[in-house]
Order: structure tokens, then sequence, then C-alpha cells
């Protein structure tokens, strides 16, 4: 008897001490308390991602772009083989496909709420990332990308398959921005593009952005003539006919950055990058040559003279004046013979012969060479910087510091350009120029891109209060007109390239957007005079970025990642450096 | 308790068959060893059921007749029988059963075993291996003791994480970290850094570092499966058990000891490299404020920007004459001499280590009790570093009359760490705050002691450039704290059934709330705005453990012993974690959120369950053949019901030929042998919530210039996978234990091998799948591997207290491959960059590194660049090889009288090392290995694009700077074989003569040194770099050096006093 007593009263306390103890036996706890369920995917919450996203995604893309077409220094290598690897495309690849599975995911729901706008402008930013994958990689995962676990090795699809598709996708969301109503969906899908500070609705503008994509595609394949099933020359034809492109300012395709600094950082990255402290990235030197060097008027005697952009001190800044006589310090190039391939005739001047390559530094600017990967000398407040465009820096002719914990000039509140009324323009010389055979035409599209990049650069951010003494200075000695015409007449001279000449212009105007000129570079090869690397032979260019070392090394579907291989529609053969 | 009562029962039940008539008497005496009186000896009457304990001074008394026989049994001791005769007093001696015969080993579950009864291999560290030690870290005391347990330090600071695998990383991406159970409860060891290695996770701390070394009693590290079956899923990456003097309530041989220890050590940088001290600043030989020392030499005047009085510009010129009026005469910049400074050296202290420990214990009537308390207080070898614990820890245990033994142990520790932030340096900097990133290669000529480094009114950072942080001003203004508070504890209670079988029921509790504060003050390089972020991290442990025990002898002549437990043990593990992050500093040097104008902040909590069911027996033959076979089967409660369960069987076979055939009985060359078998498998579950993941959600991520902030909500980056099911881990594990030569030679061997299926990892998945990564069940690793032990009594004294050197060894070597990675997947990244870091690679060594490397041409030349520096081949490459070939250990043990001199020598063979202390070091040109002339030009080995043999003279800079491994990651790995002296200890014990007459027990006193000696034989001369350093952190990177911290020496003395 007493035994069993006992057992009863171990029992007892077993139950007791265990009392407490029932929840350790709770053995179904497979969703995270700490995060939302996937049931919570709001659409509108989901298009704030997608829009967000988007200007990181072609931040990711101009940080290969626009090393490669000298926009910025190409710095982590000195040859092609070794500037980059994939690696350095993981970003981009990644964030492009997190905004498809995003707009992919929270469709079902937004059609189920009928929210048109919503679902019309996600797939424009959808189009926007696939043709700017297609551009920089080639074939890429399409029919078989964004199946999670039914799928986790896409196979890559046909760069013309992919092109097709993506122009499609273009005429759905104009027929679902169609079917929105003028005044959207009512579901407050916030537009951050067009939306103003109120944030409303603007199907008709997304419209129009659809259709200059359409544009720029059909540009893209002129030389293969098709995009699927479609004749580029008759759909260029329509959509020009139609003329519903981006022709405005408040047309443009771009992301408006803010000013707030930290908590959320919302200003542009590269204002981030160079307006903080210890310096940032290195402009290209060729960048700053062509727009401050290049031109030059040579006078009857011979003797050359400046033709100036105007757009020279809204696109670039100089912390400090450099000249020859720079510190080795700040500019140890100064004591480096320059290389004698920069002497080739190719390199000079598109203008004029007399202006030889751009080395180790151009005008007072401090950039840097193409491919100069050496070490890294005391001049973070030495540094060129870029302007007040687009990046919402410093706009003065003269010399100012800007290590100064991101103080200076617009605050950052600059753009992220995608497809601008002066790109749309050289687009469309570049059309009447090559299939409509029309260099009249061509030239009057020439002269408004110009017109309209000046009118963009030389009135960003009118409520930013422009240095008086800059201001007058850039007016007074770099007129417009002036500029303009320096350009039409070299297009009209006998024995030019006319198409250099508009690709020129093309690239000069995208100063921060690297995804156009690098697109132009394989289509045209212009401009042709890019500047060599620093060391000589630095191989085959990318005639694609390339791949994510994440599909590399994940996905066995994954073509073999050389930078030889082209998409459809670069089929010039070209030669390029 | 259990085990004891084993005992007991197992001997009553062998008598319980037979009768006796004779007259009954009391019969009373002392049982003794050699030693005194031994408390808790079994005494019982032969072929009944009377049976007693010695009390705590040896004595007995039981009831038996003339011509009984009584039988003494003692763990650890020969048995010895004696009938009783006229006599009412019966004393007994027993003997000694020899050094492995009787040997007692804590097993899975607390259950004590016999060694020789083991089919696996168990290794027991004694107290005196770690307590009062220079490290206050237990683990890393046992560095190099055990073979097959591979302990590393992240660095030399105090406080800092130590890294602990056993038998090789048998996960890709998950914990390999061991289970730890101290005093039977599953003890938290995780170490919880806030941020990954790129702030510097080297300075978590590992939990186990709340464990006090002086008050644990010993240590049983379980290696294979067949041994940690019992322990479930927790279990299977090996088991540290811990038994604490307060939980060993089962040591009964002890009437009340008070102990006290006090310990004072010094604690330095292992060592510094060897400057050169003939060239500044430069490059090319001439003077320029770069990184690099490739400027002129100290002997130039007036040229290469060195003035003819042999001076250049202050260095503080660069700040203006607002900022410092003292560097300007009349508006132009001072001139300061063109010559070496001692400025690395000053920026390191001596630190002092002062431990005390007080302890209580002893026992009455059934009831033992412990009492301990300890203080710590480690002071690392630079400024801010400091780690302070308190212990307090009590355990008692209860034997009542009904038949029910209560015990229980209650731990509470306090810890406090400071450290300066420790972030990865990349041998130009640092990407957040990071004390050690340039401070080994500030400028020669730079005389950082003797300049400022701050401004004086903004109190911003000055350095000789603007683009890196002072060092000094690192350690001035940026901390990065934790403090644990913690309660630990289990309580017992087991009731006897019969003589042969009790039900135990347990419960553990493990509480912490782990505290960091991370800040910098406004005014460095890289957060120039100031940054505070205070996280809480609040950890528990709830385990419950309802088991049933017996141990049964069948036969006669105990013939055939059997023994065995079924339980049930339920387990909830559950963390909450909260962070609050602050931006912008408003007043300078105060650290408050209150003081920061920007916040965020982030929490979340998780928990999950682990029910196991569990059964083990073993069966003995004439106590020298045993089969032991266990099961367990687990139940994981974040999984989907189809997959939540794992059932997974050990078994094991021990044989003792030296008991087994009379032949090798009493063998005076061969006296004990061992053969042991085992297989054993257990389990593995993935983190919490990874069948199924939510939203991504952030809000203010953007502020317009006009409008309201903006928030959103994205599918997350990462995939759920509903089939994910729990991996398998198998072992099979083959041993011989034996001694020789009269017990001078000892060896114990084992090998295994084991394998790791349906492993899971976090993959990364090409993101065109819409994710970037996801759990899954598709890798297999295997390791395989050699452990030996060695003893070996060199000089065996001839009396007890003469001439002694005992020597023993350990060699361990362990093949740790990666066999399968999935259909189609080529490599996983581990840990590090995904450029550079430690790679998964099917048929490779777990972990080799990838990274760029030296172009070759096809018969495997290097191919040097037109530029007359190799040419780089970016493409993902292996470089190295982390694992070492194989490690030893040789400890030497020599005593004479009083007197034990010790030492403790450490070989590494093999194992590579990225460095970036290495890189930064040459390719900056401050060490004495690059004072080479640097007027010379240099060809590099190797062939030109064109086939031809490279031609290409370089310049000294281009030599050093280029080719040191700054620019091609190859070139940054070595080879990290090294010999070290880890322990040199000499110590004394006052003779018992003179503490006759005194209250003391025992006193003696010990000076020791740690890591006094090392030597990387790969690396550059005049480094002096000690690559016992892991850069990544605890975890399951190894091989980086990332410039976080160096290793450290510590030296001083000890005293033990006992009464």
């Amino acid at each position: 008897m007493k035994m069993k007593k006992n057992i009863v009263k171990l029992f007892l306390a077993v139950f007791v001490l265990s009392f407490s103890s029932c929840e350790t036996l709770d053995l179904d706890q497979t969703e995270n308390p700490s995060t939302l369920e996937k049931d919570k995917l709001d659409p509108v919450y989901a298009f704030n991602y997608i829009q967000l996203t988007l200007p990181d995604f072609v931040n990711s893309a101009n940080s290969f772009t626009q090393r490669v077409t000298r926009q910025m220094a190409m710095t982590g290598g000195n040859t092609y083989n070794n500037a980059f690897a994939g690696v350095n495309f993981n970003d981009n690849w990644t964030t492009g496909y997190q905004i498809l599975n995003a707009v992919k995911t929270m469709e079902p729901r937004a059609q189920q709420n009928n929210q048109t706008f919503i679902l019309g402008a996600s797939k424009v930013i959808r189009s926007y990332v696939l043709m700017t994958l297609v551009d920089m990689y080639g074939d890429i995962p399409y029919s078989e990308a964004l199946m999670g676990t039914a799928n986790l090795k896409p196979k890559y699809d046909k760069s013309a398959d992919v092109y097709a598709n993506i122009y499609n996708e273009l005429n759905e969301a104009i027929e679902l921005l169609k079917a929105t109503g003028a005044a959207g969906d009512g579901l407050k899908g916030r537009d951050l593009y067009y939306g103003g500070e109120l944030g409303t609705e603007t199907p008709s503008r997304w419209i129009t952005v659809a259709k200059t994509l359409k544009l720029k595609m059909l540009n893209n394949a002129r030389l293969v003539g098709t995009i699927g099933t479609y004749s580029v020359l008759s759909e260029a034809s329509a959509l020009l006919s139609e003329n519903d492109l981006i022709d405005s300012k408040e047309e443009d395709f771009e992301f408006k950055y803010g000013r707030n600094r930290v908590n959320p950082n919302s200003r542009h990255p590269m204002y981030n990058d160079q307006y903080e402290t210890g310096g940032g990235a290195y402009i290209g030197n060729y960048f700053i040559w062509a727009l401050t060097e290049e031109k030059v008027t040579v006078s009857n005697s011979g003797v050359p003279s400046n033709v100036n952009d105007p757009r020279e001190y809204y696109y670039l800044h100089k912390q400090t004046i450099v000249s020859n006589s720079t510190s080795d310090q700040t500019l140890p190039c100064n004591d480096i013979a320059r290389p004698t391939q920069f002497n080739l005739d190719k390199y000079n001047s598109f203008y004029s012969g007399l202006v030889p390559a751009a080395y180790c530094h151009v005008e007072e600017y401090l950039g840097r060479d193409h491919g100069d990967n050496s070490g890294i000398p005391n001049d973070s407040d030495v540094r060129a910087v870029a302007g007040l465009y687009p990046i919402g820096g410093v706009f003065l002719a003269g010399a100012s510091k800007v290590q100064n914990s991101g103080t200076d000039g617009a605050l950052g509140e600059g753009i992220m350009p995608m497809l601008l009324t002066s790109y749309v323009h050289f687009i469309k010389a570049e059309l009447q120029y090559t299939i409509f055979n029309n260099p009249t035409t061509a030239k009057v599209e020439l002269t408004k891109g110009m017109e309209t990049s000046f009118d963009k650069v030389l009135n960003f951010r009118p409520d930013y209060v422009r240095d008086p003494s800059t201001l007058l200075l850039s007016q007074t000695f770099n007129p417009t007109n002036k500029y303009i015409n320096f350009v039409l007449d070299t297009y009209d001279a006998p024995g030019v390239n006319q198409l250099e000449v508009i690709l020129k212009e093309y690239y000069l105007a995208a100063w921060g957007n690297g995804i156009e000129p690098y697109n132009n570079y394989r289509r045209t090869g212009y401009p042709s005079n890019f500047q060599p690397t620093f060391q000589d032979d630095p191989g085959a260019f990318f005639s694609t970025a390339l791949y994510s070392d994440y599909s590399v090394n994940n996905n066995p579907n994954t073509p073999p990642s050389v930078r030889t291989r082209r998409v459809f529609w670069d089929v010039a053969g070209l030669d390029l450096h | 308790m259990r085990s004891k009562f084993k005992w007991i029962f197992t001997l009553l039940l062998a008598l319980s068959m037979q009768f006796s008539f004779a007259q009954e008497k009391t019969v009373t005496g002392v049982v003794s060893d050699e030693t005194g009186p031994l408390p808790g000896a079994n005494v019982i009457v032969k072929g009944t059921k009377r049976g007693v304990q010695t009390d705590v001074d040896g004595k007995y008394s039981i009831q038996a007749k003339s011509g009984e026989v009584l039988l003494f049994s003692f763990i650890g001791m020969n048995d010895a029988s004696i009938t009783v005769g006229a006599s009412n007093t019966v004393n007994m001696v027993l003997k000694s059963g020899g050094m492995e015969l009787g040997e007692v080993v804590v097993t899975s579950q607390g259950i004590k075993k016999e060694k020789k009864a083991l089919g696996y291999a168990v290794t027991t560290i004694k107290s005196e291996e770690f307590a009062s030690k220079p490290s206050t870290d237990v683990v890393r005391a046992l560095t190099g003791k055990a073979p097959g347990v591979n302990i590393q330090q992240t660095s030399g600071l105090s406080g800092s994480g130590t890294n602990i695998i056993i038998r090789g990383y048998s996960s890709i991406t998950g914990s390999n970290q061991p289970l730890f159970v101290v005093d039977g409860v599953p003890f938290n060891s995780d170490t919880n850094s806030d941020g990954n290695f790129i702030e510097g996770a080297t300075n978590a701390s590992s939990r186990f570092l709340d464990l006090d070394p002086n008050n644990i009693e010993s240590i049983s590290i379980l290696k294979g499966l067949s041994a940690t079956t019992l322990y479930g899923s927790a279990g299977s990456k090996g088991v540290v058990l811990v038994t604490t003097k307060s939980g060993n309530t089962k040591d009964i041989n002890k009437k009340m000891e008070v102990s006290f220890s006090q310990s004072l050590y010094m604690t330095e940088i292992s060592d510094l490299p060897d400057f050169q001290n003939n060239y500044g600043v430069g490059n090319n030989n001439d003077y320029r404020t770069t990184f690099g020392n490739w400027g002129p030499s100290f002997a130039t005047r007036g040229e290469a920007g060195i003035g003819f009085d042999g001076t250049v510009d202050h260095p503080y010129g660069i700040y203006g004459d607002k900022v410092f009026p003292q560097y300007y005469t009349d508006g132009i910049i001072n001139k300061v001499e063109w010559k070496p400074a001692n400025n690395v050296a000053p920026f390191f202290r001596t630190g002092i280590v002062n431990t005390k420990s007080v302890n209580i214990g002893g026992r009455a009537e059934g009831t033992s009790y412990n009492l301990s308390v300890g203080h710590t207080d480690d002071q690392g070898f630079i400024e801010n570093n400091q780690y302070k614990r308190l212990n307090l820890s009590t355990g008692g245990s209860t034997k009542l009359s009904n038949g029910f033994t209560l015990s229980s142990v209650l731990n509470y520790v306090r810890t406090d760490k400071s450290a300066p932030p420790t972030g990865y340096g990349y041998g130009s900097g640092s990407v957040t705050p990071s004390t050690f990133a340039t401070i080994l290669y500030t400028p020669r000529n730079f005389d950082l002691f003797n300049l400022p480094y701050e401004d004086p009114l903004t109190h911003e950072s000055v350095f000789y450039r603007k683009d890196i942080t002072n060092p000094r001003w690192i350690l001035k203004n940026s901390s990065d704290d934790e403090s644990v508070r913690r309660f630990y504890g289990n309580f017992t209670a087991v009731y006897d059934i019969n003589s042969w079988s009790n039900l135990s029921y347990r419960l553990a509790l493990d509480n912490y709330t782990q505290n960091k504060k991370y800040y910098i003050n406004r005014g460095s390089n890289e957060t120039p705005d100031g940054y505070l972020r205070t996280t809480v991290n609040e950890n528990t442990v709830f385990d419950h453990t309802v088991s049933y025990n017996f141990n049964k002898e069948l036969g006669k002549n105990q013939v055939w012993a059997w023994d065995g437990t079924v339980g049930v043990n339920s387990r909830q593990e559950s963390y909450d974690y909260t962070a609050l992050e602050s931006f912008v500093q408003d007043v300078f040097g105060f650290n408050e959120h209150q003081n920061y104008i920007e916040h965020t902040g982030y929490s979340e909590n998780q928990s999950f369950n682990i029910v196991g069911v569990y059964a083990s027996t073993t069966l003995g033959f004439k106590k020298f053949l045993y089969l032991n076979l266990q099961g367990r089967k687990d139940y994981f409660s974040s999984l989907q019901k189809d997959n939540r369960a794992l059932f997974y069987p050990s078994a094991s076979l021990s044989f003792v030929p030296t008991d087994a055939f009379t032949v090798l009985k009493n063998n005076k060359w061969i006296n004990y042998t061992k053969l042991r078998v085992g297989y054993g498998s257990s389990a593995g579950f993935p983190p919490a919530y990874q069948t199924s993941i939510g939203l991504r959600q952030a809000t203010n991520v953007f502020l317009p210039t006009k409008g309201e902030p903006i928030n959103y909500l994205s599918p997350d980056s990462r995939l759920g996978n509903p089939d994910l099911k729990p991996e398998l881990y198998t072992e099979v594990e083959f041993g011989i234990e034996a001694k020789f030569l009269d017990n001078r030679l000892g060896i114990d061997l084992s090998l295994y091998d084991k394998r790791s299926t349906d492993l899971i990892i976090l993959r990364d998945l090409d993101p065109a799948s819409g994710f970037t990564e996801r759990y899954d069940n598709i890798a297999e690793v295997s390791n395989k591997g050699i452990e030996l032990g060695v003893s070996l009594g060199l000089i065996k004294p001839q009396q007890a207290d003469g001439f002694a050197w005992n020597l023993s060894g350990t060699y361990t070597k362990n093949k740790n491959i990666v066999e399968d990675l999935g259909i189609g997947v080529e490599k996983i990244g581990i840990a590090g960059f995904t450029n550079l870091g430690n790679f998964a690679i099917p048929g490779r060594p777990y972990g080799v590194i990838l990274g760029s490397s030296i172009e070759r041409d096809g018969n495997g030349n290097y191919i040097v660049g037109t530029d007359g520096n190799y040419v780089v081949n970016n493409k993902l490459t292996e470089i190295g090889d982390p694992n070492a070939d194989w490690k030893s250990t040789v400890i030497n043990e020599i005593s004479y009288k009083n007197i034990t001199f010790g030492f403790q020598l450490e070989y590494q063979q093999g194992g590579d090392i990225y460095s970036n202390t290495a890189n930064a070091l040459l390719s900056r040109g401050v060490t004495k290995d690059t004072d080479f002339d640097r007027n010379g030009s240099y060809i590099l080995p190797g062939v030109n694009p064109n086939g031809n043999v490279n031609q290409i003279q370089i310049g000294a800079t281009e030599y050093g700077f280029n080719n040191s491994g700054f620019f091609i990651d190859e070139q940054s790995v070595y080879d990290a074989t090294n010999l070290r002296l880890r322990e040199i200890s000499l110590s004394y014990n006052l003779p018992k003569k003179f503490l006759d007459r005194t209250p003391f027990g025992k006193i003696s006193i010990s000076v020791v040194g740690q890591n006094l000696w090392y030597r990387a034989f790969n690396f550059p001369e005049y480094l002096n770099f000690d690559p016992e350093v892991m850069s990544l952190g605890v975890g399951n990177g190894q091989g980086f050096d990332y410039l976080t911290g160096p290793t450290s020496k510590r030296y001083g003395f000890s005293f033990n006093l006992t009464f």
C-alpha cells in the first residue's frame, strides 16, 4: 500500500511540474509569429516595393554599364577580364528578378480586386526590367522563371523570344491601363513616378511610357528587323504617327529621389557615395573630356577654341582645381608617362584631330582613366564628383569640397533617369536616319534631343537656388545655341559620320544612365573614340554582362558565362573596345 | 543518484534468492582505501536483501550472522568479501581496481558507466586541466587536450568567442557546435552576434563562457553518435557533459571541505611584427601620403619629396590652421622630421586577469550540499577590453526515507564584457569601425602617439589621411559591450520502485538575457554621424525528462548483467530578440538613445519543441563482453506533419580480452585491452519556420520630398520548403584501448566514419526562380578520422613522491569531405564573401577557400601580364584548404616530491589561412620582410601571355604592393602549419607534514604561462603571425584572418587552498 501511495505522490508531483510543460509538447508550430503571413500581401504595398526597387535595379545595372561606357572610371581591373566577375552582377540579377517576383505574386489578388492601374503600371515596370536584363545579358530565364519550388532551375530563353514576349506584355499593360480610366482604380495604389505629391494614379502617363518602351525596343532590334512577328518598320511607323511618346518633362520616365539623409536615406545613390566622407567613385576621364574638351572649333588661323557644353557645371563638380602642377600626392599619374596607345589618332576628338585622347586628368577635373586600377592616392577631397544633375549635388563653376556628410548642393534630391524626352528624340533620330532613311528628319530630332536635354538639365530642380555667378557664367560662355549650331554644322559637314553625331549627343545627354549608352555602343559602335584602357590590350569588350554567380553556381541551365556572347539584336559584328 | 543505487540493487538482487538461518548480530566497522575512510561504500550481506552504505567517516553498521559473508564494494575499487566470525567489528581496506578496469565515466543522460562497458569513445577531462588556468574560458582551456576535439579561439581578446568542433564539420550551413549539458541540463552555448563578420563577429562571446572553470568537477566529451544517441538531434555534433561541483551530488566521498583559489595572470598580445625602420610612407620611392611604405628611405635628403633638412610637411597640415594652429607658423605648415616612430607597440597594454573562487561542499546523513562563488575580472591587451563574471552556484541532494531522492542545482551568472569593435579589415581600412584594421600598418614615420587623434573642436577623428579613421580614436570612441544575466538549474526526483529499478523525473531550465550595446561616437570615417544599437536577447530552454531505469544481474555468479533506460524527453527552446538602432548622435560622446535623432526598431521571437522517446539497454556477459542498443525518435514542431519525426538507432559492442582469457589475466606486458565497435545515428533539424516563409515587411523605407514615408510588403527572398525533413547522421566507430608494460604505456585509439545524409543546407537559388535561397535536404558530408591518445610513464617513481616523468599525447586526423550537393549544384558558399570564402564543393574537403587566383597557362605556369604583374583569374578557384592535415599535442609532466613541472606542445600540420594581416603588412611594406633594396627591379617568375619566359622588370613598389595578395587572393593564402607552447607550468604543493598542524588540507601554488611561444613556419618570418584566429567568428567559416584581433599570451600564478 505504501508503495502505491508513493507512486501516486510521484505522479502527482510529475503532473504538477509538467503543468508548465504542456507547451513543450505542442508539435505544430510551423508559422513564424514574427512575420506577416503570405496571404497578407496587399497589392498596394507590393506596388510600393515594385516602384521603389526599380531605381535600385537601374543603379546596379549602372554600376557596370556606366563603367564600360566610360561615364564612370573602370577601376576594378586593368583588363576587361579582371575588371568584373560574376559576383559583380549578383545585385542586378537578384534585384531584377525580385521585382518580377513581387509583380507575379501580387497579381492574383490585384486581379480579384480589379486593381487594373497597379496591374498595368507594374507590368510596365516588369517589362522595363525584363528588357534591361535581355539587353545586358542576352538569354535569360523567362518562360520557366519565378516558379519557386516548382522549378528551381529555370531554362534560359532565347533573347529574341523574350523580347517578343515583352513586346506583347507592353501591349497587355496598355490595355489594362486603358481599362483603368483616368481616375485610376481608386484603391490608392500610390504612383511614386507620376502621381505628384498626392500620389494619385495616372494611367495615361504609364500608357505613354509603355509605348515609348516599345519604340526603344524597336530601335534596339532595328538591325534584325523584327521582334517576334512584329516588323520593326511598321511598328515604329505606327508609334511615330500615333505620337503618344514621352515628349515632355512631365512624361519623363525617372525616379525622383528625396533629400532625407537617414532613416530613411532617400537620396540618389551616387550622392550617397560621393557627398559623404572618404571620397566616392571616380568619374571617367573620357566622359569629362567628351563634355569639356572634345568639341573645338578651329579658327581660320588654326587656333582651336572650346565649344563649351552648357551642361558642364550641372553634370560635374570639382572639389579642387586640378592642374599639371597638382601635387603628386593626389595625382600620381602626373609622374607616369602617357601610354603610347593614347596617342593613336582614332582616340582623338571626333570633331578635331587636334584634341588628343584624355589622360590622367581633364581640364580642372580629377577623374580616372579607363582601367586604371592602381592604388588610391590621398585624394578623397580632390576627386571630381557628379554635380546637380541628375544626382542632386552641387552646382558651382569653382571648386568646393563636398566630403561634408551630405550637406552640400541639392542634398541628393536627384533623379534616376530611365527614359527621358531627350533620349526619345535621339531614338527617333536614329530610327529616322536608319530604317526610315531620312537624315533631314533625323536632324530635327537631333536638335530636339539637344534642346530637351538642355531644358531638362539647365532647369533641373528649379527650387534649388543656383549660384548666381555660375549661372551667369554658364549662360554667357556656354550658350546653348552656339553648342547646338556647332553640332548641327558638324552634322551637315561633308564626310562626317552623321549617325555618330547623333549618338555622341545621346551619350552626353544620357549622363547618369549607363544602360542606354551601353546598348547604343553595341548596336552602333558609337562613340567610336572611347578612351583606350590604361593597360594596352584589355581583351574583348563585354558584348554582354556576365551572368550572376548565383545563377552560374546554382542553375545548371545557365549558359556559359562569357562576355563574348551577344544579344540577338547585336548583329553588326562591330569591333568594340 | 541513479547509478549509485544501481550498484546496490544489483547486488541486492543477486543475493535475494537465498536464505540464511543463523543468529543475527550487529556488525560494525570502517571501510577505507589507501588514503583513508571511504564514505558511501556498499556493504551487503551475501545472499540477503540486507545492505547499507558507509557514512561520511567510512563507518557502517549492519545486521549479520556468524558465517555469513559480507560483500564490500565501491566504484573504482575491487570488490572484497569477508566471512563474519565471532567479532562484531569488521574493518575492510579496499584496493583500487587498477587504472582502467574500474574507471567510471559519465555517459549520455548522466548515466555513469564503467568505461570498459562502453562501445564508444569518451574523453574525460579532470578539473586540474582547466581550473585556475590563465584562460577564463573553460573550453579554451581544453584546447589540444582531447583527440578529435578541435577548439579554436576567434581572437585573443578577453571575452571573444570560441569555436568547438568535434570530429569535423558534419553540417554545411547549420551549426556544428556540440551540445553542452551541465549537470544534466541542456545548456545554451550559442554565440550571439548582432552583426556578421564584417561588423566583427569575433567579439561575440560563446555562452559556455558563463561557466566558472573553478566550479567544474569534470568534463566528459561524447564524440561519436553511438555515445550521443540519447541526447537526440541536439547531440548530433557531439556532447560536452559538464559536471559542476554543485551538481556532483553523487560524489559522496567527501567531508565538509572549503576550497579557495586565487589566480592572477597578465595578458598581452602574443607578438608584434618586426617592423622595418628604413623606409617611410610613399610610392615608387617618392614621399606620398599613401597607405603603403614604399617611399624614400629615412636617410633621403633633398629629393623624392624630402626636404634638404630631412623634413616633410606636418601630417596634420591637411586640416588647415583653423583646426590645428599649433602645426602652422605664419600660415605655413610646420615641418616634421623624416624618421621612423614607435607607433604600434604603445597601442597595446598588459591586462590583468584576476580570478577568485570559493567552494564549500560536504555531506551529512544522506544529504549532500555544495556552495560556490566565483569572480573573474579579465582585462584584455587593449584599452576598453574587459570581461567580468560572477558565478553563484548551489546544489544539493537528499534521500528521503520513503524512497524518493530529491536533488537540485541552481546557478546564477552575471557577466559584463566590453571590447572595441573589431570589424572586418581589408587592408585599406574597414567597412565598419574596426580597432585592428589599420593599426599594424600605420606608416613607419607617422608619430601616432605624439599627435592628437581627434579634432579639438568637433572631436572628429584626425589622421594622416582623411579617409582612414585613427585607430586610437576608435579605441576611445566606440565599444561593443555585452552583458548576460543567466539562471540555470534543475530539479530531479528519483523514486526507487524496487531494488533494481527506479523512475526519475527531471525538470531543467536554462534562461538568460543577453544585452548588447554597440556604439560609436560621431566623427569616424565609417560612421560619421555616430551610431548606437542595443539589443536584448532572451533565450530559454525548458527540458523535461521522465525515465524508467533498471539494472539487473541475471543468472548465477553475475554472468549476465542487464541495465537500461526508457524515457521521454521534451524540450522547448525559445528566444525573444529586440533591437533598437539609433543614428545621428546629438551631443558628442553620450550614448543613450535619447541622444540620437533617428531610430529604428526590430523584434522577433521564436520557439520550437522537440519531443523525443528513447530507450537504451546494455547486456553484459561475464564483465568482458557488453552489447549496448539504443534508439530515439524525435518529433520536431517546426516541420510539416508528415516529415516531422525521425527514428534513429545505435548499437555498440565492447570486448575486454584481458578479462576474457585467463592467459591474459595478470599479464605483466599486456595489462588491459579492450576492443570496441559501434554504430550510431542521430537526427538534425532545420531552424524553425523554414517550411513556409512569411512576407518581407519594411516601413519608412522612402521619404519623398513631399508626402508621407513609404512602407512596403513583398514576398521574402527566401523560399519555404514544405518538403523539408530531418537530416540523418550515421557513424561507424571502432576502437582499441590498451595498457602495456605494467601500465606504463597506454593507448586509446578510435577510428570513425561519419556520414551526414539528407543534409539540410541553406542553398542559394538562381534568383530567376523568384527566390535567392531555401533550406533543402540535398547534401551529403563525410568525416573519416583517427583519434589517438597515448600515455607513457617515461620515468616511474620508486617511491610515491619520487622523480616521475609522464608523457601524454594526442593525435587527430580528420578527413572532412563534401560528398554531394544535389544534382547540378557545383558549389555552395559556407562563410565569408561570395567571391572569397569557404565553400562546399562535391568531392572536395569541407570549406575549401575559393577566391581569385593567378592565371596559369596550359602547363601550369603563372602568367605575367605586359605590365610585369601576375594576371588575375577572377573565376572562383580553389586557393586553399583550411582543414589541418593532422594535429598533435604532447603534454609533459615531470614531478619530484612536491614540485610538478609541465608543458604542453601543440603541432598543426597543414591547413591554409587567407591572411589580411599578411597581405596588408607586406603590401604596405612595413615589416622587415620588405626591407629589401627599394631601388632594385624585380622580375616575377612566370611566362608572358605570348608564352615566353617573363623578363619584364618591375620596381619595388609594384613587386611588393601588387604581388602580396592585395589584388590576387591566392597570394594571401598561407599554410598555417605551426608549433606552439600552449602551456607551461610549475606548481608546488605544500607537503602534508607542514599542514598537519594547520586547518588546511591542501595548499598549492602554480606559475603558469599560455601561448608564450609559437611559430608558423610558412609565414613570412617577421610578421610573427599567429594563425590561431577565426575572423569569420564562431561558426562554419575557417581559415580567414581579416585583421579582427590578434591572439594573446597569458602568464601569472594561481594559489589554491583547501580546509
